[in-house]
């Protein structure tokens, strides 16, 4: 009884673990990028720049238009598909990567310039999709004014705890003893996985 | 508040931009270095959220709001003092060099990261009215703060670190939140208090603290040394933590270093100095083999790929490199040179002197960089790259071996000390589809080597058995786990 009872717990879709999961991915594929970018534009200050700065602008669009959805939007709903899609586009990401990566250096154009645009097409896509999850969980968690801040501030300490132990495990464990592309893969499919998991007990749990 | 929230996450970005380029100095730049310091600014977001959201609800309001910047303030000015103070006693610590990366970045930058991290929640409180909207003010609020990171990022990575230094940059961020803090809390006249008047105080040294740099770039922290007088002149460049040369501008064939005489060994064999020949250098550093060549091969043209402008620049203004040289430098990583059309000859020589310290770019060591430098090299053309490593721990050696053999037919290990079992070494290895006969190797008579027992070759049993017992695989642009290989070596580096 006590057992299934944590089972089903441990199982629930919960706000903290939506915010988890997404802070999580967004730091491996923020780690990974530099192994993906380096083959075709090397690595430098310009590259983690570019990078950086990329998933900022996606997580600063994706905050806003998260917290605008989820004012008209069930939040489960919202929460799942943003998974599901941010899961895809990690997938085609790497594509992209190679498409624009063999195809830009042929430019002549001045180096941050060309790190900006191939961050900008690989990794901007995931980034929007993912920073979508904080604001949808914050609203639905939030059902009295005066917890607000207190809402707020645990949830973006969940988003942080996963974000570190993403950029704890992409920096020291997974470039160091697994190949790039099956670590983004992973990701990728953990992504769909999760976002349909949520799909699915959103609407069968009423 | 929108600007407030807005400026908390702009320094903040700057503040973790910056001690990146800060810890360089000490930690090399390595991925241990940015895993440390993003994983550092992470944490101090999750404890600094989550206490900026209890103070919200319990005490929220603009006197705590401003108490929370000035406290930042003092923080990142904190970190500025113990740069200067701990640093270096840091660096003679014994362990592991991501436990070191991550101590470092714990002393120096959490506290910033916490404090800047309560800001949100507060301004959040402060700002929401109504539950109907919030998820509408959330995400403003959100928005406003990661466009502070934005332009905190861009900022500090492509413009401000080389225009005005690390130190003085975050003595700036000082500046701003303090005053920042002041004007929100203006009604409570918190400057009044002692302990700003104390920030205010250290504020005002900090401005008298020298910076450690000669030239800072957007990739190192350049320093050089000057020693001996006259024609016996010396300069020693230092790129962040590593002693990369050692310049002799008058006699361009005091070799410094032990591999360069395995170059210029490599060089005498194949070629005469009236031959004329191309020489492409990954890497510039201090131009020592650029200029050796230049002296004593006057036929000979050399091609630099050096990443960073500022170590050309360097070069030429403190350790006269004459601006008039034939050397030609391209500014450019070398993958990147390598990649795009090029009118360049085809290169006869290629040297590898692109592994700074404990940054090794993973991208210059793949079977793929490999097979590209060689399309763009003569038929017999020779590449030779020295590699550090400790055959006892690490690993690389041997995957490296392994990478250049899947590219050339033939790989040659000239370590400096013979015994590879014996600890830390300097091993240069080269690659070439052409044969070397050792006796020609030994018999080369460069202008530069005084003592022949150095270069010795490793017969072709020896490096076979070596690869027996050492099994690492050969590098890919997918599964590339350098600083893996080299993260015990990194360990004794002290």
């Amino acid at each position: 009884m006590i057992r299934q009872n944590l089972a089903s717990r441990l199982l629930r879709p919960t706000s903290e673990g939506f915010v988890f999961l997404s802070g999580f991915s967004m730091m491996v594929i923020e780690l990974l990028a530099a192994k993906i970018t380096s083959p075709y534009l090397g690595s430098s200050l310009y590259t983690w720049t570019s990078v950086i700065g990329v998933v900022l602008i996606g997580v600063t669009i994706g905050a806003w238009a998260g917290g605008r959805l989820s004012d008209r939007i069930r939040p489960d709903l919202l929460v799942a598909s943003a998974f599901v899609l941010a899961g895809i586009s990690v997938m085609c990401s790497y594509g992209i990567a190679w498409f624009v990566g063999t195809n830009i250096v042929l430019f002549e154009w001045p180096l941050p310039l060309l790190t900006f645009i191939f961050a900008f097409t690989v990794f901007f896509p995931p980034a929007v999709l993912l920073a979508v999850i904080q604001p949808a969980s914050v609203k639905r968690d939030l059902d009295k004014l005066e917890k607000a801040g207190t809402v707020y501030g645990t949830l973006g300490a969940w988003n942080a705890a996963g974000s570190i132990l993403g950029t704890y495990l992409a920096g020291f464990v997974f470039q160091a003893f697994f190949s790039t592309r099956l670590v983004w893969f992973v990701i990728a499919a953990l992504l769909v996985v999760c976002g349909i998991y949520i799909y699915v007990r959103h609407r069968f749990s009423r | 508040m929108s600007a407030i929230v807005f400026l908390a996450s702009f320094c903040l970005m700057l503040v973790q931009v910056v001690s990146g380029r800060a810890l360089a100095p000490h930690l090399g730049v390595s991925v241990f270095t940015w895993t440390a310091v993003i994983g550092t600014t992470l944490l101090g977001i999750a404890f600094g959220n989550a206490a900026g959201g209890r103070i919200a609800d319990m005490a929220g309001g603009k006197k705590n709001l401003g108490i929370s910047l000035i406290a930042a303030a003092g923080s990142v000015l904190l970190a500025n003092y113990l740069l200067t103070v701990l640093a270096g006693p840091f660096s003679h610590l014994e362990m592991h060099v991501a436990i070191r990366a991550v101590l470092m970045s714990f002393v120096f930058f959490l506290p910033s990261a916490f404090f800047l991290s309560t800001i949100s929640p507060q301004a959040l409180k402060i700002r929401l009215a109504d539950l109907a909207h919030s998820g509408e003010t959330v995400g403003t609020l959100s928005a406003w703060s990661a466009a502070g990171s934005i332009l905190g990022t861009f900022a500090g990575g492509y413009v401000l670190i080389s225009m005005i230094g690390t130190k003085n940059l975050l003595t700036a961020v000082v500046c701003i939140l303090l005053v920042l803090g002041l004007w929100v809390s203006k009604k409570e006249k918190l400057w009044k208090t002692r302990p700003v008047a104390l920030i205010g105080l250290f504020f005002v040294g900090d401005l008298f603290v020298p910076g450690l740099c000669k030239m800072e770039t957007d990739y190192f922290c350049i320093r050089v040394l000057e020693a001996g007088q006259g024609a016996a002149r010396t300069y020693t460049l230092r790129l962040d933590h590593l002693i990369h040369s050692y310049v002799t501008p008058e006699n361009p064939t005091e070799l410094g270093y032990g591999y360069e005489r395995v170059y210029a060994n490599l060089i005498a064999m194949r070629q005469k100095p009236e031959d004329a020949f191309t020489a492409y250098f990954i890497g510039g550093g201090g131009y020592v083999m650029p200029r050796y060549l230049e002296a004593k091969y006057p036929n000979a043209q050399s091609i630099v790929a050096e990443i960073d402008p500022g170590v050309t620049e360097a070069n030429h203004r403190f350790m006269e490199f004459s601006r008039e040289t034939k050397i030609q430098s391209v500014n450019e990583d070398a993958r990147i040179h390598l990649i795009k059309p090029s009118q360049d000859p085809k290169y006869d020589f290629a040297f590898g002197d692109a592994f700074n310290d404990f940054s090794v770019p993973s991208h210059l060591t793949t079977v793929e960089f490999h097979q590209r430098l060689k399309s763009r090299m003569s038929e017999n053309g020779v590449y030779a790259l020295n590699i550090i490593d400790d055959v006892r721990y690490g690993n690389f050696l041997s995957s490296m071996i392994r990478t250049l053999r899947t590219v050339w037919t033939h790989v040659y290990v000239a370590p400096l000390n013979t015994e590879l079992e014996e600890g830390r070494n300097t091993i240069t290895l080269i690659a070439t589809d052409q044969e070397i006969d050792r006796e020609s190797w030994y018999a080369a008579r460069p202008f530069a080597v005084g003592e022949k027992e150095e270069l010795t070759l490793l017969s072709d049993e020896q490096v076979a058995k070596f690869l027996e017992s050492h099994r690492a695989p050969a590098l890919t642009d997918d599964f590339a786990p350098t600083d893996r290989y080299l993260a015990p070596v990194f360990r004794d580096a002290y």
